[in-house]
């Protein structure tokens, strides 16, 4: 038993490993998208805050406020933005600045702390400036500028600034403009908020007006989506290492653009994906590298070997008999390996081919477009996740059609237009494959062909190359054995981990509350057999009673219906107690509750041994006591309405429960 | 006698002013009372920096018997009693914390606290008096010798800014500044400058002495127009070594312009500062205007000549035709430049860039400033960056906001028959009832609404016209149980909570409070609403209650 948890253990590990490789050069991917996506901006924050020129004849000087609406990429971009820059940068978080004195505090302190070399000797805080104050910072300033030798602006940039008090900020921001000619402070203001016009909707004129507002916003919305997906997923150079199938993707890229459009949550999905990924299959072991066939041979591979010998089974019906056999012969476990190195080529070769396939017709659909054709009518902005998801599917027949008809209505110019781009497409390939040398010569002898006098034949030509092309490259990766290993397949996204439905939560919390408590290790069987309503918590005991009433509920039949259950319960517990304590005993399902505390639980403990003793008066004082307890939790869940109208009545809140 | 021997001396002028000035003047060097209360509501700024650097002045030319000191401090930049006490006296003593002295209070070296409290405030104050009193003498008595008790009086007036701050954070050390006369026992008067009246500030129970009022009249058109005008030999120095942008002899082309500038932007806002502001933003490409209107003539006197290089530094005042046709091309952009720097929706320097005028060569000059609305930008910019599901939220809280809860049924509620049975309310309801006409609530404003009928309209909303975009899922089959699971999962309450914090929704319950449901307020307006429901394909003018006319 144990040495075989160990085994199971040490597959975990290994899988686990797999995956840490798998994510991390996925996420480097998506890291170095990102970087790159937010280098522009990044730039021009520094160019912002170098900007010093201002306009002459303004009626006062102006605090620089640079706003960064930043509704994709939150967190931690603008710790980037300050390590490019010499200045001195301080980061505020709204938990700084819960009043005005603290706020200021928080400020000043950032700077202070940050330059050892600039020590403030023989201060007494009682008699000296007080840390909140700007003079201080003030004081601070012309000795730095004295120290270093410069004066450069001092940048403070404050997170989530939406979430900050707005009468604080406005405080600080007033000291901070009244100080601006001795005290070069620059604000970023780091918004998640789409409105760019935040700080007019929220902030009073009168502090508008002492602000130089530049607003700046980063890439968001379906853009970063399309992005991450092209480049990650369906880009000439560079094959993740995990596949990912259309059904994850789909739920991805809809996750994004209907709950949460931002990049964290983006990532988080395509990690989710990647551990389910690892979790639920055990092939993924032999993701990376596969064993000799002299250490499949070992015990602890064993489960591996008999893995792959029966998936890889010739047992389609559409081979020939011929063919079986001679498949049959060829699977051995000598062999194994071989055959799993053979299929992990083969997986990632057709992989890329599909990918280079999309790339072409994408090529040719924005030529298209460019050229002011309608084309295949995609949609590359919002629609690009269905587009992708067709191509993963294998359901795109139907496009190949129609753009090899309308190639071949193309002008010969603007195939010449064409063939070059797809040339540099092909150059862009990580590693040459034998699909895109074939196809490179094809393209190259057609741009030969357009220098010659047959060059109106070259539309036709090129048409008829790129059907065949794309045909041959199309092909649905599930057809490939041991796809389950590279490629996700049709594996549903774990939705609900990520944006469960509270009501319903809570109400098979309710309904089904073992299903919550006990350890998941329970077997199918278990979950046919219905437990009898006895066995579970008071709460969830009110609550089946509560379902089967009325719109109004009248507490008092409410408390004999729950009476008369635990009278069924507390005799069941007398019969399994008696004659000894079996293993199997239901236990009093009140401990099983989370919410019982530990001195009601030994209460119970007794009470279950000692309860021949207890008093008819002692059980319906505690049956009373347990019903009120339960009321009050299906209360303070929201699942009761008081009313007035009736008395000793309540009004149900939830109807309609499928259970 | 004083009072005329400094007008003499150097008098101070100040457009608009000349009457407060003076009655201060003479307060001042007089018999001042000892609690004066400005009030301006509408240049508080100017009036600020009149008062202040009257005193300035007032204490430069101190005359022979009564010499003046004054200490000014910001109430709003003192976040606490103590560093209100700190900024007064600092400013009394003209001290600057110095950072290799650990940023120590002035004279604080025998560990004296005079920022403590009240008492020790005082303190502080007699030892300031005694300080400059001999300071002040010292600097006399090498020029006269004089008896210590010959030394001339010393007044000292201390004058806090923005005072309307002190009640609310502070309201403990505001009887004691306005009885600061009394305490101290010097000869000392305290000036509060404020946007709000005395009896907003005024502390309870009579608690401190009625002050000697002065309230300052809004600036008239004319006024705005001279103070700014008069700020022109200032820029000039200031800007001389850079630019020439303010060149001396520009001086009456600005007021020119700045007069009709006046004209037009008068009428929204009296406040000098915002006339200056869109002077300083608009200014620029006038001069810029002028000097391509220059060039032209050049070129045309050279016949088409290549000197382009002409600099601004060369711009001269142009001729009183050509004068008052650029003013009247520029002036047609003042009330675009109004409407996107009064509310700083740009800041001027941008703005100024923007909008620099095209050169007069090309015959379409239009100088119509193109600036997008307020709602346009946000409307457009919350199309591209909200989820859908925000979206969603935004028409349905904009929905329960101007519909009556008691419409909801009839306007959403599916009838038996599958059928949509709606009724908008007849026109006929718009009859005015007692002489008082009815407000559309369109129009009334948004009225607060609770979550839970938020999220029903939101899954009307989802069930009706986002069921074709969802992902497919067989577990749901009873109709509505999908759109059942969709407005309880936990990324519509988030949502919800995060369109609170940009605030495209107003929470009006407190956000700790538990008991009862959360209630809610639309913040959209309708046409960003309308541009939201047409990008959902939600057909909004039918789901109002109330018929858009």
């Amino acid at each position: 038993m144990s040495e075989g948890l160990q085994k199971e253990e040490e597959d975990r590990q290994v899988c686990f490993d797999a995956y840490k490789k798998a994510w991390a050069k996925c996420l480097d991917r998506i890291q170095a998208i990102a970087r790159r996506l937010l280098d522009p901006v990044a730039g021009q924050i520094v160019k912002e805050i170098e900007d010093h020129a201002t306009l002459t004849g303004l009626p006062h000087p102006e605090l620089p406020i640079i706003t960064v609406t930043n509704p994709a990429f939150r967190g931690t971009f603008l710790y980037d933005v300050s390590q490019r820059l010499d200045n001195r940068s301080v980061h505020l978080y709204p938990s700084d600045c819960h009043n005005a004195i603290a706020g200021m505090r928080s400020l000043i302190a950032g700077f202070l702390e940050g330059t050892r070399d600039i020590v403030r000797e023989s201060h007494r805080s009682t008699t000296s400036v007080p840390n909140y104050d700007i003079k201080l910072l003030v004081a601070w300033y012309k000795e730095f500028c004295t120290v270093r030798g410069n004066d450069a602006q001092l940048i403070v940039i404050l997170h989530d600034f939406e979430v900050f008090d707005t009468e604080v900020m406005q405080d600080i921001f007033y000291i901070c403009s009244q100080h601006v000619r001795a005290l070069p402070l620059v604000f970023i203001l780091s918004m998640s908020s789409p409105v760019p016009l935040y700080l007019n909707i929220a902030y009073p004129r009168s502090i508008l007006k002492r602000l130089r507002i530049r607003k700046l916003t980063l890439p968001g919305g379906v853009s970063v989506l399309n992005t991450v997906l092209l480049e990650t997923f369906f880009s000439v150079d560079f094959q993740p290492d995990v596949i990912l199938g259309p059904i994850a993707l789909q739920y991805i890229a809809d996750f994004y653009l209907r709950y949460n459009p931002t990049f964290d949550s983006l990532i988080t999905n395509l990690q989710l994906m990647h551990m389910k990924h690892f979790s639920i299959e055990p092939l993924t072991s032999i993701l990376y590298s596969t064993p000799r066939s002299k250490e499949l041979s070992q015990p602890e591979w064993s489960d591996i070997a008999d893995d792959l010998l029966t998936r890889l089974a010739p047992v389609s019906k559409k081979l020939s008999d011929e063919k079986r056999n001679q498949q049959w012969k060829l699977l051995t476990p000598a062999n194994l390996p071989n055959l799993v190195e053979k299929h992990r080529k083969q997986l990632y070769s057709r992989a890329k081919a599909v990918v280079v396939v999309f790339n072409v017709m994408k090529i040719i659909q924005l030529f298209l477009v460019n050229e002011g054709y309608k084309g295949l009518g995609w949609d590359f902005k919002i629609g690009l996740s269905d587009i992708l998801v067709e191509f993963l599917q294998n359901n795109v027949d139907r496009d190949v059609k129609d753009l090899s008809l309308i190639m071949r209505k193309m002008s010969v110019a603007q195939v010449a237009k064409v063939l070059p781009q797809i040339l540099d497409l092909f150059s862009e390939m990580e590693h040459e494959t034998a699909i895109t040398r074939e196809a490179t010569a094809e393209v190259e002898a057609l741009i030969e062909l357009l220098k010659t006098n047959s060059k109106d034949d070259v539309p036709n030509k090129f048409s008829e190359w790129a059907t065949s092309f794309f045909k041959s490259n199309l092909v649905s990766l599930e057809e490939n054995p041991l796809w389950e290993i590279w490629y996700t397949g049709l594996t549903p996204f774990p939705s609900e981990l990520i944006n469960p439905s509270i009501r319903a939560t809570m109400i098979s919390g309710l309904l089904r509350p073992h299903d919550f408590t006990d350890k998941v290790q329970s077997t199918p069987d278990v979950d046919s057999e219905e437990e009898s309503l006895w066995q579970l918590p008071d709460t969830s005991i009110l609550f089946k009673r509560y379902l089967d009433s009325g719109k109004m509920i009248n507490v008092y039949d409410w408390f004999e219906s729950f009476q008369s259950v635990l009278e069924v319960q507390k005799t069941e517990l007398q019969k399994a107690a008696s004659p000894r304590k079996k293993r199997g005993k239901p236990q009093s399902p009140r401990k099983l509750s989370a919410k019982t505390k530990g001195k009601q639980k030994q209460q119970e403990d007794v009470e279950v041994d000692d309860n021949a003793d207890q008093t008819e008066e002692e059980w319906k004082l505690e049956v009373q006591a347990r019903f009120i307890r339960a009321l009050h939790e299906l209360d303070y869940l929201g699942f009761i309405k008081h009313t007035k109208r009736k008395a000793d009545h309540v009004i149900r809140t939830v109807f309609e429960v499928t259970e | 006698m004083s009072t005329s021997k400094l007008h003499e001396q150097e008098p101070l002028v100040y457009p608009g002013y000349d009457a407060v000035l003076l009655e201060l003047t003479t307060l001042l060097t007089g018999y001042p009372p000892p609690f004066t209360f400005i009030h301006d509501s509408e240049a508080f700024e100017v009036t600020t920096k009149v008062t202040r650097s009257l005193l300035e002045h007032l204490s430069a030319t101190s005359s022979e018997d009564t010499s003046i000191a004054f200490a000014h401090a910001d109430a709003a930049c003192c976040l606490s009693q103590r560093s209100l006490f700190e900024a007064v006296i600092h400013s009394l003593v003209d001290f600057e914390p110095e950072w290799k002295d650990g940023c120590s209070n002035w004279e604080s070296a025998d560990d004296i606290r005079w920022n403590e409290n009240v008492d020790s405030f005082l303190q502080g104050l007699r030892r300031a008096y005694a300080h400059i009193r001999q300071k002040r003498s010292t600097g006399k008595e090498k020029g006269k010798e004089r008896e210590a008790t010959d030394r001339p009086g010393l007044r000292v007036v201390l004058l806090i800014e923005g005072a309307e701050r002190l009640r609310d954070v502070m309201p403990d050390v505001l009887v004691p500044l306005t009885r600061l006369n009394e305490l101290s026992q010097l000869d000392l008067c305290v000036i509060f400058v404020s946007r709000v009246g005395w009896e907003v500030i005024k502390p309870p129970l009579a608690a401190s002495p009625d002050p000697y009022f002065i309230d300052i009249p809004p600036p008239t058109k004319e006024t705005a127009a001279q103070i700014l005008i008069s700020q022109f030999p200032g820029l000039s120095e200031e800007t001389s070594e850079s630019t020439n942008l303010y060149h001396p002899s520009l001086q009456n082309l600005y007021s020119h312009f700045v007069t009709i500038l006046c004209d037009i932007c008068h009428l929204f806002t009296r406040d000098p500062q915002e006339l200056q502001y869109i002077a300083a933003a608009r200014w620029p490409g006038f001069v810029k205007l002028v000097a391509d209107a220059n060039r032209r003539k050049l070129n045309t006197g050279d016949e088409g000549g290549m000197d382009v290089d002409e600099d601004v530094d060369h711009v001269q005042p142009p001729s009183e035709e050509d004068r008052l046709r650029l003013i009247r091309l520029i002036s047609g952009s003042f009330p675009a430049a109004f409407e996107s720097l009064y509310p700083r929706l740009m800041n001027a320097d941008d703005w100024a860039k923007a909008n620099q005028p095209p050169s007069l060569a090309s015959r379409t000059l239009d100088l119509r400033a193109t600036t997008n609305t307020v709602e346009d930008q946000s409307s457009a910019h919350l199309l591209e960056y909200l989820p859908k599901i925000s979206k969603y939220i935004l028409v349905a809280s904009y929905l329960a906001s101007t519909n009556p809860a008691k419409s909801d049924l009839r306007m959403f509620g599916r009838g038996l028959d599958e059928k949509k049975r709606k009724r908008r309310a007849m026109k006929a309801s718009r009859k005015t009832k007692g002489g008082v006409a009815k407000i559309a609530q369109r129009l009334a404003g948004p009225s607060p609404f609770p979550i839970d009928r938020l999220v029903a309209i939101l899954g009307v909303l989802l069930e009706e016209y986002d069921a074709d975009s969802r992902m497919p899922a067989e577990e749901f089959s009873i109709p509505g149980e999908y759109t059942d699971m969709e407005i309880s999962r936990v990324d519509v309450y988030s949502s919800i909570l995060e369109l609170v914090a940009a605030r495209l929704l107003h929470r009006t319950t407190k956000a700790d409070q538990l008991d009862g449901p959360a209630t809610f307020k639309s913040a959209v307006s309708y046409d960003t609403t309308l541009a939201l429901a047409k990008d959902l394909k939600i057909p909004l003018l039918d789901l109002l209650w109330e018929p858009v006319v």
